[in-house]
C-alpha cells in the first residue's frame, strides 16, 4: 500500500490560542481515514494546513514521500489535495458544469467551448454514476447533490487527497448511502480520503483507520476495526461517557399542544399533538415538509387553513409574535443563517426575543437584561468569558444553548427543535439532550425534527414520520426501528389519515 | 397586505405624475410644444412688405428666454415693419425638437432666424439648409461648432471675468490679496471666466496676488465652507469673487459671518433675488450682469440690416457685461438691467 | 490546563484592547489630525474660532450622517438622502413664502422628510426592491419634485424683504450662542444624543441592531422587521429634511439643488465613524466623529493652501484607507479569536 501523505509534528498558533501542537496524520492510497475530535479540537485547522488555508509554524508535510511546502490553495489544488467544507464553495448561480471547471472551461479561442464542456462534465458525472444534469443551475440542486458537485469538482482536478468535513451533515440517510456509494468508487480508484465525522456509526461503514485529536493535541491512531464507538468517545472527549442518550422517565402529562388541518403550499398534515412533558420526534428524509411544518405552526410561513389548540383552547397563530404570546417556541435548523445574530453579544442573542418583556417605555432597563442573561448563561452552563463576547466566538454547541435560552425566557409552553444536534461535539450533544429533559420535567411539549436517526430513537417519546408534507405514520418509541421509519420517510408505507 | 399597498403606492405615483404634468402644463400652455408659434404682430404702420423673423431658443418658458424674446419685440416694434415668433423645445434636452423647429421655418418662409442652439453639433445642418434657402441666421448665446452662420451675439467669458477683475481690483485699491470660487471645474464658462479674471490681475494689477482658486460645484454652502477658509488661512485677505450666481451668494453668507464686510470685497457673476438682497444689503459690492436684452434687440437689427443688404463687421460679437455695484444699483438704467 | 488558562487570560486583554481600538480608531485618527494641521498651521488651526468654523461647517453632513447610520446598520443604504434633504428644505422656505410662521414652516419640512423615507421604507419592505436600486429611483423622483416646487430657481427668503423673518431664519442656520457656538451645532448635537440614546438605550435601538446583524434570526424572535426597517428610513427621511432646511436657513434662500452628492458624504462620515456598510454595527458618535474627520480633513487642507484638486485625491484616498484599515482588522480579529471552548464559564 503506498503512502500518500504524510504530516509530521504540525504546530499552529493563532493570536492568543495554540490550535494545534506536533499533530501527526498520514494517509495511505484507497483509503479513508476518519479524524475524530470535539469542536474546536483542531481538526478543521489541521485540514486548513493541509489544503493550504494556513500555513503551520512547525512540522513537516510529505506528498509521495516527498517534502513539500504548501504555501497557498493553489499550490494544495497542483498536489493533487482537495477539500470539501461544511459550507460549500459553489456559485450558486453558475451551472454544474460551469462550477466544476470554473476558470478552467475548454476554450476555442477566447470563447468556451459549451459543447465540449457538457460532455467533459457529463464524463465525470457519469464515473461518479450521478444523475445530475451538467446544465442545471447549482442554486437548483438539493443539499446533496451540491455536495456531489464539490466531489466531481475535486475529481476534475485528479485529486489523490480528498478531505471531507461534516460531508453527511445535511444528508438523509439515502443520500448518505449514495455518498458512500460514490467513496467506494473512489477507494476503487486509489484516491485517499481524509474524513472528518460526528457520526461515528456511520465511520464503522467506510473507516479504514481513526486518528482522534483532543484540544490540539494528537491522541493516536488506530485501525477502525479494533476500536468501539465507546473507546472513541472516550478518547474524544477524555472522559467517560456511559451513554450517549441520558437515561431519563419522563412524566408525561394532558395534551398540551394540538394542531388540526394544517395546509400549506408544502405541507398537509391532518392532526399532530403533544402532550406536557413528552417528546414527538419527526422523522423524514429531507424535503419531506418537516421544517415546513415547523414553521406552519410557528406562523412563520403562510398557511392556507390551520386550526391549533394549546391547553385546550383554540387561538389564532398567524404570524410569529403570535406564537410567541401563546408560548410556542421554534429553534431553526440552521442556528448561524438563521438562529442568530453572530455579530452580537451573547447578551443581545439571549435578551432577543425578550426585548420587549425588558422594556419601560421603550427604554431597556439595561441591569435586567443582564441578570436575565446572566441566569441563563448559568442555568444552561453557557461557556463563554463574558455575556459581551460575539456569539460568532463561542463553540457550536454553546451557540445552540444561546438560541435556547433566547425561548426559556419567553413563557414557552411548547419548543420546536429543528435538528438540535447538527454540527455539535459528541460531549455538547449529550448536554442538550439533558436541557432537553429538564424543560420536559417542567412540563414543555417538544417537538423535535432531526435526520439522525440514532438521535430521534433515543430521545423521542413517539415518532411522527413525514413524507412528502404528510404524516405518513406514527410511531411509539416502543415499535420504533430504524426500518420501520425509513419505510414510512420513503413512502413505502402510508398509513394515510393517521394523525400525530 | 402588500397589495394594498403596492396599490396605494402606484396611486401615489399616478397622483404625482399628474401633479407633475399640471405643473409643467400650466407654464407650458404658451410653450409651443409641437412648434406653435406665439407670434407677436408688428406694429406695420404703413408699410406692407412685414420682416418675418423666428427667435428659436433652447426653451421658450425659462425667465432668461422670455427676456430674450421681450427685447426682440420691443426692437421689433421699434422698427416697425418686423414680426418675431418665439419657437423652442420643451426643454434645453430635446435636440431632435430644435431641429425639427429650425427645418419647418425654412419651409415657412420665414425672413430670418435667430438661434440659440441645444446642441453645437445637431444644429450645424439645419443652420446650413437655412443658409442654403437664403435666410440669414444669427446665432445667440450657445453657437455652433462650424461658422457658417451670419452672426454670433454671445457673452465673451474671457472679457466678462476680466471685468469682474477690474472692479475688484478698484474695490481694493489695486493691492493685496484675493481667492477665487469658480462654480465648477473644467466646464468652458467658469475656465473662460476664470482665465480671463486671472489673466487681468497678471498683466495689468502686479500688486494682487491671487490666492487659490475653489471650485464649489454651484453649491452655496459649499462656497461659504470655502470662502471661510480662505478667509482663515488668509487674514490679510481683500477680496474673494464668486464665479456664478450660486458662488457669490455662499462667498457673501461666509463673509457676513464672519463679520468681514467691510474688509473682505465680495465681487459676483449674474443675477438672482439673492444677489440683489446681497447687492442692497452690501455684502455683494459688485455683479456681472449678462445682457440677454441686448442679444434680442441686436439679433433682430442684425437680421434687418442683412436684409437690407449690410453685412455685419464682425462675426464674433459679444453683447458684453454690465457691473452693477452697490453705488450705481439704484441708476434707472441699473435697475432695468437688474430686472430684464 | 494551565497553558490554556493563561493563553484564556492573554486573549481576554487582547480582545479588550481591540474592542478599546474599534471605539476610539475614529477618535485617535481626529485628534491625529487636529495635531498634525495645528503644527503645520503654526496653531492658526487650532484657534477656536476656527474649530468653531468647523463645527458649522461638518453640522449638515453629520445630521445626513445620523439617519444613514440608522439606514446603514439595517443593511441597507439610502442614496436619496441628498434630494430629500433638498426637498425638505425648500419645501419649508416655500411654507414661508406663502406666509407660514417659522416653527409651522419647519414642522412641514420635516414631514416631507418623513414622507419621504417612509415612500422609500415601503419600497424596500413592502415591495422587497433593493435599497440600493429603491433610492436610486427616489434620489431622481425627489430631485424632481424639488425642481418643481422651485421651479427650477431657489426659493429665496431675503426676497421676501421681511427683516425680521430672514433674521431669524438666518439665526437657526448660522447664528451663535454662548458667545461664538453656532446655533445649529447645537441643534446638531442634541439630535446626536437623542438618536444616540434611541439606539443604544431603547428596545428599538436592540432590533434595529438584530434585524441588521441577521434579518431572519430576528424574525423568527418575533421582531417585527418591517417596521423596524420602515421606522430607520422614516428617521433617515427626517434627519435628511432638517439638515436641508438648516441649509436653507444659513442662506435664508432653498437651493433647488442643494444637497445633491451630500449621501455620500453622510455614508462617508458614518462608515468612517465605524459604522458597517453590511449592516449590523455602528453608532451615532462615531458618526460625529467621522463627519469631524472629513471637515477637519477639508479645512485643514485649505489652511495648508493645497491645490483644490490635490486635496480630492487626498480626501478621496484617506477614506478607502480608513475603511480598508477597519475592515481588514475586524476581519483579522474575527479570524484569530478561536472559538472560547476551554475556559471557566464567565461566573
Amino acid at each position: 500500500m503506498t503512502e500518500l501523505l504524510r504530516m509530521c509534528g504540525i504546530s499552529k498558533s493563532f493570536p492568543g490560542v495554540r490550535a494545534l501542537s506536533n499533530v501527526s496524520l498520514s494517509l495511505n492510497a484507497g483509503e479513508v481515514h476518519a479524524l475524530c475530535g470535539e469542536n474546536g479540537a483542531g481538526k478543521s485547522t489541521l485540514m486548513k494546513i493541509l489544503s493550504g488555508v494556513h500555513q503551520a509554524d512547525e512540522g513537516d508535510i510529505f506528498i509521495e514521500g516527498k517534502k513539500v511546502s504548501i504555501d497557498n490553495t493553489k499550490k494544495a489544488q497542483q498536489l493533487g489535495i482537495s477539500i470539501i467544507f461544511q459550507e460549500f464553495n459553489l456559485c450558486p448561480h453558475l451551472t454544474v458544469a460551469d462550477n466544476i471547471w470554473l476558470d478552467r472551461q475548454p476554450k476555442t479561442g477566447p470563447f468556451v467551448d459549451d459543447k465540449k464542456l457538457i460532455e467533459k462534465t457529463q464524463q465525470i458525472l457519469d464515473e461518479l454514476g450521478l444523475s445530475i444534469n451538467p446544465k442545471a443551475l447549482v442554486r437548483s440542486l438539493s443539499v446533496a447533490e451540491q455536495q456531489m458537485v464539490e466531489i466531481a469538482k475535486a475529481i476534475s482536478f485528479n485529486s489523490k487527497i480528498l478531505i471531507l468535513d461534516e460531508p453527511t451533515a445535511a444528508l438523509t440517510q439515502s443520500e448518505i448511502d449514495s455518498l458512500f456509494n460514490i467513496i467506494y468508487k473512489l477507494k476503487a480508484k486509489g484516491v485517499g480520503m481524509v474524513y472528518i465525522s460526528h457520526r461515528l456509526e456511520e465511520l464503522a461503514r467506510i473507516a479504514d483507520r481513526v486518528s482522534v485529536i483532543r484540544d490540539g493535541e494528537y491522541i493516536g491512531t488506530y485501525p477502525y476495526k479494533e476500536v468501539t464507538i465507546d473507546t472513541l468517545v472516550h478518547l474524544m472527549v477524555g472522559r467517560e461517557l456511559n451513554n450517549k442518550y441520558p437515561v431519563y422517565q419522563r412524566k408525561i402529562g394532558n395534551v398540551l399542544f394540538e394542531a388540526r388541518n394544517i395546509a400549506s403550499n408544502k405541507v398537509d398534515v391532518e392532526h399532530i399533538q403533544v402532550h406536557a412533558g413528552e417528546i414527538l420526534g419527526i422523522a423524514g428524509l429531507m424535503g419531506a415538509g418537516r421544517t415546513e411544518l415547523a414553521r406552519a405552526i410557528f406562523g412563520a410561513d403562510k398557511t392556507f387553513h390551520k386550526e391549533v389548540f394549546v391547553d385546550g383552547k383554540l387561538v389564532e397563530i398567524n404570524s410569529i409574535t403570535s406564537a410567541i404570546k401563546n408560548g410556542i417556541g421554534y429553534i431553526t435548523e440552521d442556528r448561524k443563517k438563521d438562529g442568530l445574530a453572530l455579530n452580537m453579544t451573547v447578551e443581545r442573542n439571549v435578551n432577543m426575543a425578550f426585548i420587549s418583556n425588558l422594556c419601560k417605555k421603550g427604554f431597556v432597563n439595561e441591569s435586567a437584561a443582564k441578570t436575565n442573561a446572566d441566569k441563563y448563561i448559568n442555568s444552561l452552563r453557557i461557556k463563554t468569558p463574558s455575556m459581551f463576547q460575539k456569539t460568532r466566538n463561542l463553540s457550536g454547541g454553546n451557540q445552540q444553548k444561546i438560541v435556547l435560552a433566547k425561548w426559556l425566557c419567553n413563557d414557552i409552553k411548547v419548543l420546536i427543535f429543528d435538528e438540535p444536534t447538527r454540527g455539535i461535539d459528541v460531549g455538547a450533544k449529550y448536554e442538550i439532550y439533558e436541557l432537553m429533559n429538564r424543560l420536559s420535567d417542567n412540563g414543555v411539549a417538544i417537538i423535535m425534527i432531526s435526520s439522525d436517526l440514532q438521535e430521534i430513537l433515543g430521545m423521542s417519546d413517539r415518532i411522527a414520520v413525514m413524507c412528502n408534507g404528510r404524516i405518513s405514520g406514527v410511531l411509539n418509541r416502543e415499535e420504533a426501528t430504524q426500518e420501520k421509519i425509513l419505510r414510512y420517510a420513503t413512502g413505502l408505507c402510508d398509513e394515510e389519515g393517521k394523525g400525530a | 397586505m402588500k397589495k394594498f399597498f403596492s396599490i396605494f403606492l402606484t396611486c401615489l405615483l399616478v397622483a404625482a405624475m399628474l401633479v407633475g404634468c399640471g405643473a409643467t402644463g400650466n407654464t407650458g400652455n404658451n410653450s409651443s410644444n409641437n412648434g406653435t408659434p406665439s407670434s407677436t404682430p408688428a406694429n406695420n404702420s404703413g408699410n406692407d412688405k412685414v420682416i418675418k423673423i423666428a427667435l428659436v431658443t433652447k426653451m421658450v418658458d425659462s425667465p432668461y428666454w422670455q427676456t430674450v424674446k421681450k427685447a426682440a419685440e420691443a426692437k421689433a416694434k421699434e422698427l416697425g415693419n418686423v414680426e418675431i415668433t418665439h419657437l423652442g423645445p420643451p426643454t434645453e434636452a430635446d435636440i431632435d425638437k430644435q431641429v425639427q423647429i429650425v427645418e419647418t421655418c425654412i419651409n415657412d418662409d420665414y425672413d430670418g432666424i435667430i438661434l440659440a442652439a441645444c446642441d453645437k453639433d445637431a444644429l450645424v445642418e439645419p443652420v446650413r439648409k437655412a443658409k442654403e434657402a437664403g435666410i440669414p441666421v444669427i446665432m445667440i448665446d450657445s453657437g455652433i461648432s462650424e461658422p457658417i452662420y451670419d452672426a454670433f451675439l454671445a457673452t465673451n467669458n474671457v472679457q466678462a471675468g476680466a471685468e469682474c477683475a477690474k472692479l475688484m481690483a478698484e474695490l481694493i485699491g489695486g493691492k493685496g490679496q484675493v481667492a477665487i470660487i469658480n462654480f465648477a471645474a473644467g466646464t468652458q464658462t467658469a475656465v473662460d471666466r476664470e482665465t480671463g479674471f486671472t489673466q487681468e490681475i497678471k498683466n495689468n494689477y502686479p500688486d494682487i496676488e491671487i490666492v487659490g482658486v475653489q471650485y464649489c460645484n454651484s453649491d452655496p454652502t459649499v462656497a461659504a465652507n470655502q470662502a471661510t477658509d480662505f478667509i482663515s488661512a488668509y487674514p490679510g485677505l481683500k477680496g474673494i469673487w464668486g464665479a456664478n450666481d450660486q458662488s457669490a451668494i455662499g462667498v457673501a453668507q461666509a463673509v457676513t459671518e464672519q463679520g468681514k464686510t467691510e474688509s473682505v470685497m465680495v465681487v459676483g457673476f449674474d443675477n438672482s433675488d439673492d444677489i440683489k438682497a446681497g447687492l442692497k444689503s452690501g455684502t455683494i459690492k459688485g455683479t456681472a450682469v449678462q445682457m440677454p436684452t441686448t442679444m434680442g434687440a441686436q439679433g433682430v437689427q442684425l437680421v434687418v440690416d442683412i436684409l437690407g443688404g449690410k453685412a455685419p463687421a464682425s462675426k464674433d460679437v459679444d453683447t458684453g457685461v454690465t457691473m452693477v455695484t452697490t453705488e450705481n444699483m439704484n441708476d434707472e438704467k441699473m435697475q432695468a438691467i437688474l430686472n430684464q | 490546563m494551565m497553558s490554556s488558562k493563561v493563553e484564556t487570560a492573554k486573549n481576554g486583554l487582547f480582545k479588550n484592547r481591540s474592542e478599546f481600538l474599534q471605539k476610539f480608531l475614529a477618535f485617535g485618527v481626529l485628534i491625529f489630525l487636529c495635531i498634525f494641521f495645528g503644527v503645520l498651521t503654526g496653531g492658526n488651526f487650532l484657534q477656536i474660532d476656527n474649530l468653531l468654523t468647523i463645527a458649522l461647517q461638518v453640522t449638515p453632513y453629520a445630521i445626513l450622517g445620523f439617519g444613514l447610520t440608522f439606514v446603514l446598520i439595517t443593511g441597507g443604504t439610502d442614496l436619496s438622502a441628498g434630494s430629500v434633504l433638498g426637498f425638505g428644505g425648500i419645501v419649508c422656505a416655500k411654507a414661508i413664502t406663502l406666509g407660514f410662521s417659522i416653527p409651522v414652516a419647519i414642522l412641514i419640512g420635516i414631514l416631507t422628510g418623513v414622507l419621504a423615507g417612509l415612500i422609500n421604507g415601503l419600497f424596500i419592505t413592502k415591495l422587497n426592491v433593493t435599497p440600493f436600486i429603491a433610492t436610486l429611483g427616489t434620489q431622481y423622483a425627489f430631485r424632481g419634485l424639488t425642481q418643481l416646487v422651485g421651479q427650477g430657481k431657489p426659493v429665496s427668503i431675503r426676497a421676501l424683504g421681511d427683516e425680521q423673518i430672514t433674521k431669524v431664519f438666518q439665526f437657526m442656520g448660522g447664528g451663535t450662542v454662548f458667545g461664538k457656538i453656532p446655533f445649529p451645532t447645537i441643534i446638531m448635537l442634541i439630535t446626536a444624543t437623542i438618536l444616540g440614546i434611541v439606539l443604544s438605550k431603547t428596545g428599538y435601538g436592540r432590533r434595529l441592531f438584530a434585524v441588521g446583524s441577521n434579518e431572519e434570526a430576528a424574525r423568527l424572535s418575533g421582531i417585527n422587521v418591517v417596521k423596524t426597517k420602515l421606522t430607520a428610513y422614516i428617521i433617515c427621511g427626517a434627519t435628511s429634511a432638517m439638515a436641508g432646511i438648516l441649509l436653507a436657513a444659513r442662506l435664508a434662500s432653498a437651493q433647488s439643488n442643494a444637497g445633491s452628492g451630500y449621501e455620500l458624504e453622510g455614508i462617508a462620515a458614518a462608515v468612517i465613524g465605524g459604522t458597517s456598510v453590511i449592516g449590523g454595527e455602528g453608532g451615532i458618535l462615531g458618526t460625529v466623529i467621522g463627519a469631524f474627520v472629513m471637515g477637519v480633513l477639508r479645512n485643514g487642507l485649505n489652511l495648508l493652501k493645497v491645490d483644490a484638486f490635490v486635496q480630492m485625491v487626498i480626501i478621496g484616498t484617506i477614506i478607502v484607507l480608513g475603511v480598508w484599515y477597519d475592515t481588514s482588522r475586524r476581519k483579522k480579529q474575527a479570524e484569530s479569536i478561536k472559538p472560547v471552548k476551554n475556559c471557566e464559564s464567565s461566573k
